[in-house]
């Protein structure tokens, strides 16, 4: 079984999360005792992963008497679109270097692109 | 007086017919290394010479000197002179002009250093996100559920490469092969880290336009780069079929040359491959690298041996 990084466990636990029904917030026992079956897992490290998860603004929490309930503030979906935003909003000038496989381009760009995409494929690959 | 000079026109030649010449040489290469060699010859190059020009320069002018042009020498003028030996007048303009060059160059390169850390650090983030909200279809790999194809690779603890569902019903498998390739061959090479640097120093040094153009032409260099790889491993055809079908499909605002480049691929991989021309190519480039890299290490060679002794 490979080696997982901490971000791993971050993903798994973020899973868990939104496959729940979460309106009510849930606890770090409810998330362990759903991970460990799974796997061997710690709790202190379920519970480093939520807290991680909350500072770094992917989760809400409130406090219920000792505990903590947590919440996605996103769903993933919501994140998807930011992220796929974020991505194809790369310009030359922009702080994120990404390399995508093609270059994102407007749709007048697109079309002329395609016009003269069938101009050169209309000859089979030459060997 | 004169090392200054032929270093400045050196300087200048490079800087304004660089971005043109260079271009034209490197487009289409099918070497496409030797490009980027030649690019980052040109920006290094004028990274080491201009502050060296300046500096002699602003020592000839503050101490009124001509003759012995030695660059240890210059040195040893340029302390005389802040140390008030060739008169105040000079004293002045000395440590103004010292103080402001030194001033500009330490808060350039402290920007630049907070510009590729900003950017680095962009780049981590997404590629944790990506990790979370996604899902783990290798080491390395991340399938992203979206409506817009999309196949793109970046830099993180641990680099990853990020491909949507949409681009995945878009390609067969021996496309989705080549793609990854291509994107790996991004990482192994650690591609998105020289775009950074080149980036930033465009961001940071914007009026410069060989530094912009260094950075627009590396990038789409390293494009070429992965594709020859890419192509090497699983053939030109699945290569070419997955530009083919990940084109133009996504209206979105985006690079001005981007329909340019991508065409360029395509006709690059459509094309046989001509290894009498890949050779010219590479001879090509690789004198235009020396002959850039010649222009500083002759005129300190010519200065050294005495020649550019003789007064003005």
């Amino acid at each position: 079984m490979a080696k997982r990084g901490f971000g791993d466990l971050e993903a798994v636990v973020m899973d868990h999360l939104w496959k729940r029904d979460t309106s009510a917030g849930v606890t770090v026992r409810e998330i362990f005792e759903e991970m460990s079956e799974a796997r061997h897992i710690a709790y202190t490290t379920v519970m480093s992963t939520m807290d991680n998860l909350h500072s770094k603004g992917w989760l809400s929490r409130e406090r219920d008497g000792k505990a903590y309930r947590y919440r996605p503030i996103l769903t993933r979906e919501q994140h998807s679109a930011r992220l796929m935003r974020e991505a194809l909003a790369d310009g030359g000038s922009s702080e994120l270097v990404l390399s995508h496989f093609v270059a994102q381009m407007d749709p007048e760009e697109s079309a002329s692109l395609r016009a003269a995409l069938r101009k050169l494929t209309r000859q089979a690959p030459q060997q | 007086m004169k090392v200054a000079l032929c270093l400045l026109i050196y300087n200048l030649g490079v800087l304004t017919i660089g971005p043109m010449v260079l271009t034209r040489l490197t487009a289409r290469t099918p070497a496409p290394r030797f490009g980027i060699a030649v690019w980052l010859t040109a920006t290094i190059s004028v990274l080491v010479c201009w502050p060296t020009a300046v500096t002699v320069l602003v020592v000839e002018v503050a101490g009124h000197t001509t003759g012995d042009d030695l660059i240890t020498s210059c040195l040893r003028r340029l302390v005389a002179v802040l140390a008030g030996h060739s008169g105040v007048p000079a004293l002045v303009i000395g440590w103004v002009v010292t103080t402001t060059l030194v001033a500009w160059g330490v808060a350039t390169t402290a920007r630049f250093g907070v510009v590729v850390y900003r950017s680095r650090r962009r780049a981590r983030d997404h590629a944790r996100t990506a990790r979370i909200i996604g899902y783990r279809a290798g080491a390395d790999l991340v399938v992203l559920p979206a409506a817009e194809p999309a196949a793109y690779c970046v830099d993180g603890r641990p680099s990853t490469i990020v491909v949507t569902t949409a681009a995945i019903d878009a390609l067969d498998s021996a496309q989705l092969a080549a793609v990854m390739a291509h994107e790996r061959a991004h990482l192994h090479g650690r591609h998105n880290t020289l775009t950074t640097l080149l980036r930033g120093l465009a961001t940071v040094v914007p009026r410069v336009r060989l530094f912009r153009c260094a950075a627009e032409q590396v990038s789409m260099l390293l494009e070429l780069c992965a594709d020859d790889t890419a192509a090497r491993r699983y053939g030109r055809e699945p290569l070419l079929g997955g530009l083919l079908a990940l084109s133009g499909v996504t209206p979105r605002a985006g690079l001005a040359a981007a329909a340019v480049g991508v065409l360029d691929r395509i006709a690059r991989l459509h094309a046989a491959p001509d290894p009498a021309m890949a050779l010219r190519s590479r001879a090509v480039l690789g004198s235009t690298a020396v002959a850039i890299a010649a222009g500083p290490v002759t005129i300190a060679t010519l200065t050294l041996s005495g020649i550019l002794l003789c007064t003005v």
